[in-house]
């Protein structure tokens, strides 16, 4: 028989050991914070070298895609021969040297950018196969940590969860109907407490607000097209781009617990340049610009009428209408006959147009990773606004505002893609790094004859502030 | 409980002070915790700095689901089955076997200490150790406990039997009283 006051060894040991609080050595804490300090060091590290991996990735692929792209577009120079072929042509005894020196210049340009391509590809592919051994070691160790730490946390799942006994009673009281309803068993009312719990939960934290300040470093350039008739008289093209500043503020609503939708108000710069194109005169050692080497010279028409005096002149973003002659140009007659425009304009500097974007964007993001560093996938559209337009030339008299682009759209939609990253740097602020590519959906000119499509790739660094 | 939830979000958040507050709430319980797991006061030591390592990095996880301390505890057990895993790897297997057990009497309860109690259980064999505070401790049965340590049920229960004869036996020699009452089969 057992006797009421006799205790087996299992009872002992549990309650004598069930509230057993010995003190831990003092020293405990500070180990403990060293070791997180130590373990965080390790994370950061890894993540920095993750990052860097990827940026040395994406700086290769935008690079290779962007020279690619530049061996394509050799086009433009072709127009800019011809205009000047009748001024040679004058002088029959020089014309023969000219037309010889065009060639091989024409082919050292192709071959030197063919070879640049070449280089670039052997440089990107190495920058590639260097960037991802590196990696691959470093994932398969993080793989290995947080394989041991998921087993870690499987066994703890394992063991199972307590329901909280007190907060379910609260539940079930204020919900007679489930309380008092005999369909269900006790087990079942314990599962509705607790679901209807997580469910309140997620209904607060999942969703919130969230508030960006960037800048944005950048790179803009853009595809263009034009119809043959157009090109005989444009500017020439310089193949690349600009880098230039943007920026803005972001107001993000996180609708769950991936996704979240953004819009704000951006400042964007696109434009184009159009560079000098040797000069012709200048290697005859004839007239009066023999000492320059390389001139803007763009056939303009210039119109009369009773009231005004305009001169346009074919660029690649669209006709530029000038305010006036600019200072350090002169107006020459234009001799080549496969332009119809009775001028030339000249001028020793260079040609470029800029246009000031106001975007209002709606992009959605998508949690990629959520953890100490947030992994995002954006994408979506902006709305382009069109705010400032403006022509320029710059030469020895400085840079002179000399018109603006005709037939420019107001507003113009364009689709952005981006990786962003974001590191928390308090309770509420993180820094984030965003690359982001914007591309225009139509050509933000519409004359018919001018297609124009800016894009523009920018580094979007700022902070965030979460409500 | 609001104060608890605001130190974990804390926590969550890497707030140093709100961490610290949350080591000094729970350390000595969850030390008690480690002793009884481990062989000697260092590797319960080592236990408790580890636990309390995976407590702060993963405190993001806990969804106020259960009690607090249940989870950290469970970190604390968890820990001490890895290092015991990582130890000892190999082990026979044994029957099933029908043992004595004793009842003691309410003064041996009031006359042994819990840190008697302990140092009696940390110098059980490292599986009986384990067995026995998942059992006894945890309250989790014999399949259960098989599955987390990778042994055969019938060598649970006989471990179980095992460890409780030796703690006996070491109590009979520390106080002497035990008076023999009933067969029980694990």
């Amino acid at each position: 028989m057992m006797n009421k006051k006799e205790f087996n060894i299992d009872k002992v040991v549990r309650e004598k050991l069930e509230d057993f609080s010995p003190a831990p050595p003092p020293h405990m804490w500070d180990n403990i914070r060293g070791q997180m300090v130590a373990q965080q060091k390790m994370k950061r590290l890894a993540y920095y070298r993750w990052v860097a991996a990827a940026a040395v990735i994406v700086i290769a692929f935008l690079a290779g895609w962007y020279l690619s792209e530049q061996s394509g577009s050799i086009q433009p120079p072709v127009a800019e021969n011809e205009q000047i072929m009748p001024e040679i042509h004058q002088q029959e005894t020089v014309s023969n040297p000219v037309a010889e020196t065009v060639e091989p210049q024409f082919e050292n340009e192709v071959e030197n950018q063919v070879q640049t391509n070449l280089y670039a590809q052997n440089l990107s592919e190495q920058k590639n196969k260097n960037t991802i051994n590196t990696p691959e070691i470093r994932g398969k160790a993080i793989i290995s940590n947080e394989h041991m730490e998921r087993t870690g946390m499987r066994l703890i799942q394992k063991i199972g969860f307590h329901f909280n006994k007190e907060e379910i009673t609260g539940w079930l009281a204020e919900n007679p109907a489930i309380s008092t309803n005999e369909e269900y068993t006790d087990f079942d009312r314990m599962l509705l407490a607790e679901n209807a719990k997580k469910y309140a939960a997620t209904l607060t934290s999942e969703s919130g607000w969230k508030l960006g300040v960037q800048v944005s470093p950048g790179y803009s350039s853009q595809t263009t097209n034009h119809s043959e008739n157009y090109s005989r008289s444009m500017t020439y093209s310089e193949p690349g781009g600009n880098g230039n500043m943007g920026g803005g503020i972001s107001v993000q609503y996180k609708t769950g617990k991936k996704w979240s939708i953004e819009s704000g108000v951006y400042y964007a710069q696109n434009g184009q340049r159009s560079n000098n194109s040797p000069n012709w005169l200048a290697q005859n050692n004839s007239g009066y610009y023999s000492d320059k080497n390389l001139f803007f010279n763009t056939p303009v028409e210039v119109s009369y009428s009773s009231s005004s005096r305009q001169m346009v002149m074919n660029s690649v973003a669209g006709v530029v209408e000038f305010s006036g002659t600019p200072a350090g140009a002169e107006l020459v007659a234009n001799l080549d006959q496969a332009s119809e425009r009775g001028n030339v304009l000249l001028t020793n500097g260079e040609f470029s147009q800029v246009f000031n974007f106001i975007e209002i964007p709606l992009y959605a993001r998508y949690t990629l990773i959520d953890s100490k560093m947030d992994v995002q996938l954006m994408g979506g559209l902006n709305a382009g606004i069109v705010a400032g337009n403006n022509a320029y030339i710059e030469n020895q008299f400085g840079l002179q505002n000399v018109g603006k682009t005709q037939d420019i759209s107001t507003l113009n939609l364009s689709g952005t893609v981006g990786v962003g990253l974001s590191y928390p740097m308090g309770k509420h602020i993180s820094l984030a790094v965003e690359p982001r590519m914007s591309y225009y959906l139509n050509s933000i000119n519409h004359n018919p004859d001018v297609k124009f499509r800016p894009y523009r790739v920018g580094f979007f660094t700022g902070l965030y502030y979460e409500f | 409980m609001e104060d608890l939830n605001k130190i974990v979000k804390a926590c969550a958040a890497g707030d140093i002070r709100a961490q610290e507050k949350l080591y000094r709430m729970f350390a000595p319980k969850m030390f008690g915790v480690c002793l009884r797991y481990a062989k000697n006061n260092a590797e319960a030591e080592d236990n408790l700095q580890d636990g309390f390592v995976k407590v702060f990095t993963h405190i993001n996880k806990f969804r106020f689901e259960g009690s607090l301390e249940g989870w950290i505890r469970r970190i604390m057990v968890n820990v001490s089955l890895e290092k015991f895993r990582q130890q000892h790897v190999v082990y026979p297997v044994e029957n099933v076997a029908v043992y004595e057990s004793k009842q003691f009497s309410e003064d041996i309860l009031d006359k042994i200490s819990a840190d008697e109690l302990v140092g009696l259980i940390q110098e059980l064999p490292p599986r009986y150790r384990m067995v026995f505070n998942l059992y006894v401790m945890e309250g989790m049965n014999h399949q259960q406990i098989s599955e987390e340590m990778g042994i055969a049920p019938g060598t649970s229960k006989s471990n179980l039997a095992r460890a409780r004869e030796i703690l006996q036996q070491k109590v009979q020699k520390l106080y002497g009283e035990i008076e023999t009452q009933e067969i029980y089969s694990a």
